[in-house]
């Protein structure tokens, strides 16, 4: 299959406040060293915590940061260096659905209007962007009637298809969904879920699924990126992250899961603090169970440690002799 | 039998608005025993929150308590007087709410507002007061507790600040703790962490918790009996384990299936059909009705009682009535 998506060691930093006018400046890494790729027509998932630079790499990809190194290409065609006609095409390619409905919605503007921006934007006849909407409106799921309301008239869920509808309306290869149902309810969770999916077979998408609910996930990832402080620690195609996830973050992130199954219970999450300033080359080092001063100081990259799944930790090899299989137990 | 440590009668919550009344609680009875944790379950706007904030009053000026009764230590605290429930509220019944940051004065120290709390209820020095803050942000897992009593909330995180929510809630040894989704603002790992130190704290102070959230996850892990609102009601009740294992309301059957499960394979989640009602709406008979896979001609007109399948276990559906007993 092909690659749609190549993210080639892209990095990104923040100048922070200078605590006062002579100090030197100091910089937040929000990406560190990514490398990933996305096939025609698959999902990768990305999962961590809240500041693990998740939101900061899909900003990336769609060009609303610049990287401050590294390469970002779709189609094979580097969108960091684009210009002019060619960003504009590119730019196309990826689309996105945030998180929260209420605010990525204008409350001024009714659903048609919404619909149709992009189309308006890139220059669609008209006759086209007529047809587009209704296709758009019966793939998502809303009614005929609704072209005429406003946001406010409609549920978290619908609101969500409205977001999804205009998403798809340039027909993008990417889209970008950034925490796209945890705003929704419940019940409201898994009916944008199967569409999404329902989506990605009719028209041939491929999504960044990006979500601190592994579950879910889980569910609609063909492969997941851990992050974990700006880097990717692990990398594995679904299936295998969940029945043998190798890094202790991704196991930390497994455990804190609370399952449905009252008899899976979770005792076995262990609170670490170690010392805060021993490792540099591991960001995890603080937390991690598995913490060894001999491994852990050397530099550590994202090596291949079974057939496409990657770890970043200088442990990974003993660790499998350590955990085991979690299926075997 | 265990004596109750708290009992809901036939509770019922209006609101008033536009000259119009609306019953946005019909009927809740529920019984909480000592050392138990309750979990109530709903979606947004089912009255899960109302329900915990009637029990100690603290409901908005346009929602009043219409009907029934909320026995604590053989008192009606319906009727009691606001100065004498004032008492009751924070030191015998506490609460944890769901966003830390916005329930701590941000331009109080950490430990003034835990002291705030001890000193309200007790009589004690204001030494011997944060003497005592700092030993709850100890228990609480902050290390440093004693400088940290002079920091303010922003100096914290959000599982921190979390933590000193705890603190303030457990300062005057309650009896039962209200813990209104203590955790959806934080990460998993956080999450866990948290839920794990409220049940070691609930276990060491023998306290009863009512744990309300919309997780299922968490009601597995954490909760012993669970209530499961829908639309102001409490559409079923059942120990966790068996509600979980073997729900009789459809509606707790459609919220267990529509969860994406890690070990399960890709396929289609179901669904529940359509949104949850507004409180405006009225529904003729069941409120779940119009979203329900299992609906009958009797279920569009007239609502349900309660059926009670065994003596832990009931449910608010014509369709537990036929199964009753099995």
């Amino acid at each position: 299959m092909k690659k749609i998506l190549e993210i080639k060691n892209v990095s990104k930093k923040f100048a922070l406040r200078k605590d006062n006018f002579f100090s030197a400046r100091k910089f937040f890494t929000a990406v560190d060293n990514v490398s990933l790729s996305l096939k025609e027509n698959q999902t990768l998932g990305i999962v961590g915590e809240s500041g693990s630079g998740k939101t900061t790499l899909a900003k990336l990809i769609l060009d609303i940061e610049k990287p401050d190194s590294g390469e970002i290409l779709i189609d094979g065609k580097d969108i960091t260096r684009a210009k002019g006609k060619e960003l504009k095409e590119l730019r196309r390619q990826t689309q996105v659905i945030f998180q929260d409905p209420y605010s990525s919605l204008n409350p001024r503007m009714n659903v048609e209007n919404i619909i149709l921006e992009p189309l308006q934007i890139n220059k669609i006849i008209k006759q086209e962007q007529i047809k587009i909407l209704h296709s758009l409106l019966n793939s998502v799921g809303l009614p005929q009637n609704c072209l005429k309301k406003y946001p406010h008239e409609f549920s978290g869920g619908q609101r969500q298809r409205i977001a999804i509808a205009r998403a798809l309306a340039l027909k993008p290869k990417i889209i970008i969904a950034d925490e796209p149902i945890s705003s929704l309810d419940v019940s409201i969770q898994a009916q944008i879920l199967n569409l999404l999916k329902q989506i990605k077979d009719e028209m041939r998408v491929s999504y960044i699924f990006i979500s601190h609910d592994l579950s879910a996930v889980c569910h609609i990832s063909d492969k997941i990126a851990v992050m974990n402080k700006a880097a990717v620690v692990e990398l594995a195609p679904a299936e295998e992250l969940f029945k043998n996830p190798l890094h202790p973050y991704t196991q930390l992130l497994l455990n804190s899961v609370c399952d449905a199954d009252p008899e899976n219970k979770n005792d076995d999450i262990q609170i670490i603090q170690n010392d805060s300033n021993l490792s540099p080359s591991c960001a995890f080092a603080e937390r991690c169970p598995l913490y060894d001063q001999k491994h852990c100081l050397s530099e550590n990259n994202l090596s291949e440690v079974k057939k496409e799944h990657f770890v970043k930790c200088a442990l990974s090899s003993q660790k499998k002799a350590l955990y085991g299989d979690r299926n075997e137990n | 039998m265990m004596k109750p440590l708290l009992e809901v009668k036939n509770l019922s919550v209006t609101v008033n608005s536009d000259d119009k009344e609306i019953e946005i609680l019909q009927d809740i009875s529920y019984k909480l025993y000592p050392s138990q944790t309750l979990a109530i379950v709903g979606e947004s706007g089912s009255g899960k929150t109302l329900s915990a904030l009637a029990l100690v009053k603290l409901l908005p000026n346009s929602v009043s308590i219409s009907s029934g009764s909320i026995i604590y230590n053989e008192k009606n605290l319906t009727k009691l007087t606001e100065d004498n429930l004032r008492k009751i509220r924070g030191s015998k019944i506490s609460m944890i709410f769901q966003e830390p940051m916005s329930s701590l004065n941000p331009v109080l120290t950490i430990g003034k507002q835990i002291s705030e709390t001890i000193m309200a209820h007790k009589k004690i020095s204001k030494t011997n007061a944060l003497n005592q803050s700092a030993e709850l942000l100890e228990k609480v897992g902050i290390s440093n507790a004693k400088s940290r009593l002079k920091d303010y909330p922003h100096n914290f995180s959000g599982g921190m600040r979390q933590r000193v929510m705890i603190a303030i809630a457990l300062s005057c040894y309650p009896d039962i703790v209200i813990a209104d989704e203590p955790t959806t603002a934080l990460d998993v790992t956080i999450q866990a962490q948290i839920l794990k130190l409220m049940a070691k704290l609930r276990d060491e102070r023998k306290m009863s918790m009512i744990l309300i959230t919309h997780n299922l996850g968490i009601v597995a892990q954490y909760a012993d009996y669970a209530l499961v609102f829908y639309a102001g009601k409490i559409m079923e009740r059942a120990p966790v384990n068996r509600l979980l294992k073997n729900p009789a309301h459809p509606y707790t059957k459609a919220l267990l299936d529509s969860l994406p499960k890690i070990k399960h394979g890709q396929n289609i989640l179901k669904t529940i059909e359509g949104n949850p009602p507004n409180f405006e709406d009225k529904i003729e008979g069941c409120p779940f009705h119009p979203r329900c896979g299992e609906v009958m001609e009797k279920c569009k007109t007239s609502l349900p009682p309660e059926f009670k399948i065994n003596n832990e276990h009931g449910s608010k559906c014509w369709r537990s009535k036929a199964t009753k007993g099995y």
